[in-house]
């Protein structure tokens, strides 16, 4: 165990963790339930997002072989079958509004154990999931071809004109009542939407009017594949022509390893709307040519050109030294379309050469360093604070509506504030306009701390702006709050003195800062007062109106002070 | 280090998502990882040279690469968002420094809030803070990121390091930093 994952730590993939299945329904159901299940120690690998040639067994099997140099990479062979005697797939115009594009390939005289016919199917939920973006770009289908002859047509038609027996059923049904059929279903309910409020829905039929499947939501019946199946015809439709080549090309290399000839899959033909054809897979191998400087400088290694070639051929890249040895030249298979650029084979040379095994070093360069003047304003107003006897807190940014606005005394439109589109709780509806209802939620939570609280945030608050290149902005506010038996304005008001005399503000009209009596929708009238300097209105202080505190669930006086502090910048 | 001005929690997916390599569909800029904003819904104004630059490079390749050969819409684009990461404004600041007359090598830094629309639990919250570094200079390599990592670490008192390879749509080589504690 330890061994493999020390493996797929060098390799690049996460061993999640290792159970059984047994665990599993333990875990989930309790110990009762689990007697009988599998001992079998299974692996759960994570694996990245980009390698789709991983998602099966015989993928990762054949990856982690070639990585160890204990196998050589396959090649993968295209037969195209002599004229006349291949599969052919028809499209019609009628797809090109609901879903244009679609690839196909055949997988000829294979053998399936229970085993293998698991991870053919599972690799097919797994690129649903994963490239094809829950069937939204492309749909995979595999048919037994001994059921059905070709030529096969893709088309589009109304839903009442289509009428098969779906997978696992048995009866016949017409599109518009398997819609119906599946709403509930846990599983295929989720893509009905795909293709539900369309004047028509892609359809593929045989020569003899066999429905081999309804893309995506379900194949027929009739063409389902079973361990004795010998001959397999794969179709995939789909939005995204990029993405259908890349997932017929990663099933087929992956499963044509159990083909009579292995690594062998014969080609099919696909005929468009406007009469021209294309011959799938495309099984494209691309030459790419990399200088072995290029990959010492970048990876900060000196390994010779050949060595250099041996590394990458382990990770499924075969090369070769080329030219008296000043360069490399790449082979680049099917199965890795995630190599797009020099850099990716760059890394792949680095993960093959290990990444612990590089030099660690600290770059040359030199640069003078510079704090930005707002987060130094912020950290040093941070610290005297708290020699003022305040408590530091940190609180969310984002809040309910109602938080800065309805239990303030204020209109939600008056705030300006951002709105969010697909909050997951009430709680995160609107990024916060101003600090004071995270204190007070503070304050509600710590009611059980001694009196006085005294709470203080140097925070960002967000704002609706359309001057900027987002049309929002933030601001850097300094909220107080104190909290006691007696509502402490004196002390609120001699923090913000403090505050000023730190920040080298005199208490004057004309170059300093002044305070005027106001009205404050959160306030207690008389007992408000807008804070003026630097020519504007920079805050607000005062003591809390009791529906306010009431409304924060708190029970004690409270006086308040808030102001923008980028002014002092 | 200098410090990256990073006040901006409202970001659109341009910088965020596009700028950054990382394709329209993918699945991290779904709904449910992502906070996406009704108002402001879209940004306004976005770098028209770039714009275009970027639209190229994902939809038919550029600069080396191969792209991702999908059609990109800038609508898309558009969409304000609560950032995800700060690599937006680390987006933002190399693309003032392609802009400079002359390259001059910089070291930047940001220590700031992100937003991800997760469910709250034990150890995740929908919002926490991130670290960002950035070394632009010329011939840098692997090892160089390694060992800068390495000294980070070390003066947070964290002395045993591994790394791993790792998949990110905007950093190729990419790793993640495992740390062992004793005990």
């Amino acid at each position: 165990d330890e061994e493999f994952n020390e493996l797929c730590f060098e390799f690049g993939l996460e061993l999640d963790e290792i159970t059984s299945e047994k665990d599993i329904i333990s875990k989930e159901k309790g110990e009762e339930k689990a007697k009988g299940a599998s001992d079998t120690v299974l692996y759960k690998i994570d694996v990245p997002a980009n390698r789709y040639d991983l998602l099966c067994l015989e993928g990762l099997v054949r990856g982690l072989q070639v990585f160890k140099e204990r196998i050589n990479l396959p090649s993968y062979e295209k037969i195209i079958p002599p004229e006349g005697e291949g599969q052919r797939l028809i499209i019609t115009g009628e797809t090109v509004h609901v879903r244009p594009h679609a690839v196909a390939a055949v997988l000829r005289n294979i053998t399936f154990t229970k085993e293998r016919y698991d991870s053919f199917i599972d690799l097919q939920e797994k690129l649903h999931q994963n490239i094809c973006r829950r069937r939204a770009l492309v749909a995979i289908g595999t048919h037994d071809l001994d059921t059905i002859s070709g030529p096969f047509t893709f088309t589009a038609k109304p839903p009442s004109e289509i009428k098969f027996k779906p997978l696992n059923q048995s009866q016949e049904y017409t599109a518009s009542q398997i819609m119906d059929l599946y709403r509930t279903d846990s599983h295929l309910r989720h893509y009905l939407h795909l293709i539900e409020n369309k004047p028509l829905y892609p359809v593929i039929y045989d020569s003899n009017g066999v429905v081999l499947s309804m893309p995506p939501i379900i194949n027929g019946d009739h063409t389902k594949i079973s361990v004795k199946t010998r001959n397999v015809f794969i179709e995939c439709t789909g939005t995204d022509i990029t993405k259908a080549k890349i997932v017929l090309d990663i099933i087929v290399t992956m499963f044509s390893e159990y083909c009579e000839k292995p690594f062998s899959v014969e080609a099919a033909e696909v005929v468009y709307p406007n009469g021209k054809t294309h011959i799938y897979p495309e099984l494209a191998y691309r030459k790419e040519k990399v200088k072995p400087e290029l990959i010492n400088k970048k990876i900060g290694i000196s390994e010779t050109p050949s060595s250099l070639a041996k590394l990458l051929t382990r990770m499924c890249l075969k090369s070769h030294v080329i030219g008296n040895g000043n360069n490399i030249e790449i082979e680049i298979p099917p199965t890795r379309a995630d190599i797009i650029h020099a850099c990716d084979i760059v890394e792949d040379a680095a993960i093959a050469y290990g990444y612990n095994n590089i030099q660690m070093t600290i770059p040359k360069t030199y640069t003078i360093a510079n704090q930005l003047p707002l987060n130094k304003l912020t950290e040093l107003l941070r610290v005297d604070l708290a020699a003022a006897g305040f408590t530091e807190a940190l609180t969310f940014a984002l809040c309910s509506q109602e938080d800065i606005a309805d239990k303030l005394g204020m209109d939600i439109s008056a705030t300006k504030a951002v709105r969010i589109a697909n909050p997951k709780t009430a709680e995160f509806q609107v990024a916060r306009t101003t600090l004071l209802p995270g204190l007070l939620k503070t304050i509600a939570a710590n009611r059980k701390m001694p009196l006085p609280l005294k709470l203080f945030e140097i925070s960002d608050v967000v704002v609706k702006d359309p001057n900027t290149d987002v049309g929002a902005r933030n601001y850097r506010h300094f909220c107080a709050v104190y909290y006691n038996k007696s509502p402490g304005f004196e002390i609120i008001h001699g923090l913000l003195d403090r505050v000023m005399q730190l920040l080298e503000v005199p208490p004057s009209e004309e170059n300093g800062y002044t305070i005027k009596a106001t009205e404050g929708s959160a306030f207690f009238p008389g007992r408000c007062a807008e804070i003026f300097a630097k020519g504007q209105s920079i805050g607000k202080l005062g003591v809390l109106h009791p529906d306010v505190i009431t409304k924060f669930e708190l029970t004690m006086p409270c006086s308040a002070l808030e102001i923008n502090i980028e002014p002092f910048v | 280090f200098t410090e990256m001005p990073t006040d901006n929690f409202v970001e659109s997916s341009f910088w965020n998502f596009d700028a950054l390599f990382q394709p329209q569909q993918h699945p991290a800029r779904d709904q449910h990882d992502t906070f996406f904003l009704q108002d402001p819904a879209e940004a306004p104004e976005l770098p028209a040279g770039y714009t275009a630059k970027v639209k190229k490079v994902h939809s038919q390749g550029g600069y080396g690469s191969q792209g991702y050969k999908y059609d990109w819409r800038l609508e898309e684009a558009r969409k304000n968002l609560l950032r995800t990461h700060t690599t937006s404004a680390s987006a933002r600041a190399l693309y003032r420094l392609a802009r400079q007359e002359k390259f001059s090598p910089v070291k930047y830094f940001s220590i700031d809030r992100v937003f991800r629309n997760e469910s709250l639990d034990a150890t995740h919250l929908a919002e926490f803070h991130q670290v960002e570094g950035v070394v632009a200079d010329r011939g840098l390599t692997l090892g160089h990121l390694m060992g800068t990592l390495r000294q980070f670490f070390n003066q947070l008192g964290i002395t045993q390091l591994r790394f791993k390879p790792a998949y990110n749509p905007y950093t190729e080589p990419s790793m993640e930093v495992f740390s062992y504690h004793e005990g």
